[in-house]
């Protein structure tokens, strides 16, 4: 999106004059479909190419790419991410309802997750020695998350924006503490302690899924049931996007007090949204538990949560696209850093486009290439002359990319110290870069790049669990910052 | 919105990075080797410990402190002024990008002592020992009532004083859940708190 086309730049059919203007249509929102019908960019031409296609073939693709994924791999383990992605997608749709839609900031939204996979296991596993069939136990499971989010909605029709939030963030942290405190209950009415939900160790042997003679009992299975699910969440979605409710809630999220104006009945559709959405949520959870034939406490923290609203945001609030790229991002990066080829592969990519982008032009992309360079021969020839101990190319990169890590970055034997010292310059440098001027950040740039190559091969590659969650949060950050809309969101127009 | 997602984006950020840093053990501090554990004194029955008074005396100077500032100068004035309405702010030549930078500064400081406080009552020191706390200040303020520093004061002794009572005639693991009740209870009856003064809305 390098420059925006300037109305003169328009044809001239585009200028229409005033009067004939619809209400709400500025000369902006005129030309906006003809800025979408020329674009100049790379992107926007890839994205009108993309919106010209027929529409059975847009959403052929992703549904013939998620049945393929059985095919991919030896084993489960592709099939695994799909599940889990699967999951994840519900888990966005139903949170949509509520943040992208009726803009409550369900903070706690992971806690009825959390209580349909609880409420499933303690009604068919060993726990209780209850096992109900599932087709009693999946819809009791959802009426009872549904009634659960309903109650706790109440009080969201008075609480509004951080109110509700940090209230709603309360309750998902303590419904995770309740889970593992409550391995011994003592009730007034028995005389040993109760083991509700075995604690941190959490509740196994949780039974199979099974409808009418059918058990679920293969990875496959429940693959394509979570697809068949996706789907239908995404058709969902779909149709209520321009239903009554649908704008009903958009309205009552874009300005509550107009929506209550236009004889919307507000309370009731918070309410509504946030009853919805734990239903999915606990239907999620049922088949998580199901799949897992477990449940354990900690599957429902605070990653879990900012990972779906990472999502949510990269995607774009509210789209449907964006609901999906988002996701599938959240979920396959994470994977992809199991892999040290596959994730220094794609650092390095993400870290040259990412550069090149905010860079656009070629004079400042060569120098900075050029000085990069310079910088990688600087510092390891200062590592070298101070005498610092390293691991020869051989001790530590493995791979295609090995010949180009080993030459270009120095690894000292003392790994953990060097790189928490450039993490937490890597950081500082970050953060102070936002205050710079254009051309000090021109200049300190090649530095930066270096640092974070440096970091991310000497330290962050060492504990890929711990990196991941610090993507997920510098991501967050840095997308409220850039492009609060995220990818596929509509930039959204504040009137004063 | 975007102020708490990014806050949502940077708690998990620190956390991650404490956990990259320092590893995931956790730790009490060596409090013994500055000052001997034993040292106090002991009224009739009542026995004072000499970190808890530094501590508690800390907390005073710190509090006297963040009241002066928000009182008597010039940034304080500006973090009030923003509080109550930004565009007004702005149109008198306060600078609200640089007043917020300084609020979170002062605030993330704050806790910072905090922390340490608590460390030295040789609570256990690890990287998600902020979420609750950070949850139970919220809690405390709005107790209190939103934006009044006696306010939080009050709500902090009350929300301690409701636990510990719990914590000893109860149930430990019932204290959090308590804390949350009087929260929601809080913020349906009273969202002003109780020192709080109700909030004038122009709409």
């Amino acid at each position: 999106m390098a420059d925006d086309t300037t109305p003169q730049d328009l044809p001239d059919e585009v200028a229409v004059p005033i009067g004939t203007r619809g209400i709400g249509t500025d000369e902006w929102v005129e030309q906006h479909e003809a800025r979408l019908a020329a674009p100049t960019t790379l992107g926007g031409k890839l994205a009108r190419a993309w919106l010209t296609l027929p529409s059975w073939v847009r959403w052929g693709i992703p549904v013939a790419l998620a049945l393929l994924v059985p095919f991919a791999g030896t084993n489960d383990y592709v099939l695994r991410i799909g599940i889990n992605l699967g999951l994840f997608l519900l888990l966005a749709f139903g949170l949509n309802l509520v943040v992208g839609y009726a803009n409550l900031l369900d903070l706690g939204f992971v806690a009825f997750y959390g209580f349909g996979a609880y409420a499933y296991a303690m009604l068919s596993s060993d726990q209780f020695g209850v096992h109900l069939p599932s087709i009693i136990a999946i819809p009791l499971v959802v009426l009872f998350t549904a009634a659960f989010g309903f109650v706790l909605g109440l009080p969201s029709r008075r609480l509004s924006g951080d109110y509700l939030a940090i209230a709603t963030l309360f309750f998902g942290q303590m419904f995770v503490t309740l889970m593992v405190s409550s391995d011994a209950v003592q009730f007034p009415w028995m005389s040993e302690p109760l083991d509700l939900t075995g604690g941190a160790n959490g509740i196994t042997g949780v039974d199979q899924m099974s409808f009418l003679g059918f058990t679920f009992a293969s990875q496959l299975s429940y693959y394509f049931l979570i697809l068949a699910l996706v789907c239908l969440a995404t058709l969902a979605t779909k149709r209520i996007h321009f239903s009554r409710q649908g704008l009903a809630w958009r309205a009552l999220g874009e300005d509550s007090l107009a929506a209550q104006h236009m004889t919307i009945p507000i309370a009731r559709l918070k309410l509504m949204a946030i009853t919805v959405g734990s239903a999915v949520a606990g239907l999620a959870g049922c088949i998580l538990a199901s799949v897992q034939q477990g449940v354990f406490p900690t599957m429902f923290d605070l990653p879990l949560l900012i990972s779906i609203y990472a999502a949510l945001i990269l995607g774009g609030l509210g789209s449907i696209p964006g609901i999906l790229i988002g996701s599938a991002v959240m979920i396959i990066l994470p994977e992809v850093l199991r892999f040290p080829d596959l994730s220094n592969a794609i650092f390095l990519i993400v870290l040259i486009v990412g550069i090149c982008s905010m860079l656009r032009k070629w004079k400042p992309i060569a120098i900075w290439a050029i000085s990069t360079l310079i910088i990688f021969g600087i510092m390891n020839a200062l590592f070298l002359a101070l005498g610092v101990s390293y691991l020869t190319t051989a001790q530590w990169a493995k791979g295609p990319l090995a010949p180009i890590l080993g030459a270009a970055v120095f690894m000292p034997k003392d790994r953990v110290t060097w790189g928490n010292v450039a993490f937490i310059l890597l950081v500082v440098m970050i953060a102070w870069m936002t205050l710079m001027s254009r051309r000090a950040r021109l200049i300190a740039l090649p530095f930066v790049t270096w640092l974070a190559v440096f970091t991310w091969e000497v330290r962050l590659m060492l504990e890929s669990s711990v990196t991941r969650q610090l993507l997920v949060g510098a991501l967050l950050i840095v997308l409220m910052a850039a492009r609060p809309q995220g990818i596929l969101g509509k930039p959204r127009v504040e009137v004063l | 919105m975007a102020p708490l997602i990014s806050a949502l984006g940077v708690s998990l950020f620190l956390q991650s990075a404490a956990l990259l840093l320092f590893g995931a053990r956790v730790r009490l501090y060596d409090t013994g080797e500055f000052i001997s554990l034993r040292s106090g004194f002991s009224i009739g029955r009542v026995n004072f410990d000499i970190t808890e008074i530094m501590v508690v005396v800390g907390a005073i100077l710190l509090m006297i402190g963040l009241t002066m500032l928000i009182r008597r100068t010039q940034l304080g004035r500006a973090m009030r002024a923003v509080a109550v309405d930004q565009d007004a702010a702005v149109m008198n030549g306060i600078d609200v990008d640089r007043t917020i930078t300084w609020t979170f500064a002062i605030a993330s400081g704050l806790a910072g002592a905090a922390g340490v406080m608590s460390g030295l009552l040789l609570y256990p020191v690890d990287q998600y020992m902020g979420v609750f706390a950070g949850l139970k200040g919220f809690t405390a303020a709005v107790i209190g009532g939103i934006g009044s520093i006696p306010g939080a004061m009050l709500g902090g002794f009350i929300l301690g004083i409701v636990e510990a009572l719990v914590t000893g005639y109860l149930d430990p693991t019932y204290s959090d859940f308590l804390t949350f009740l009087i929260l929601v209870v809080m913020l349906i009856a009273r969202p002003r708190g109780i020192l709080g003064r109700p909030a004038l809305q122009k709409v």
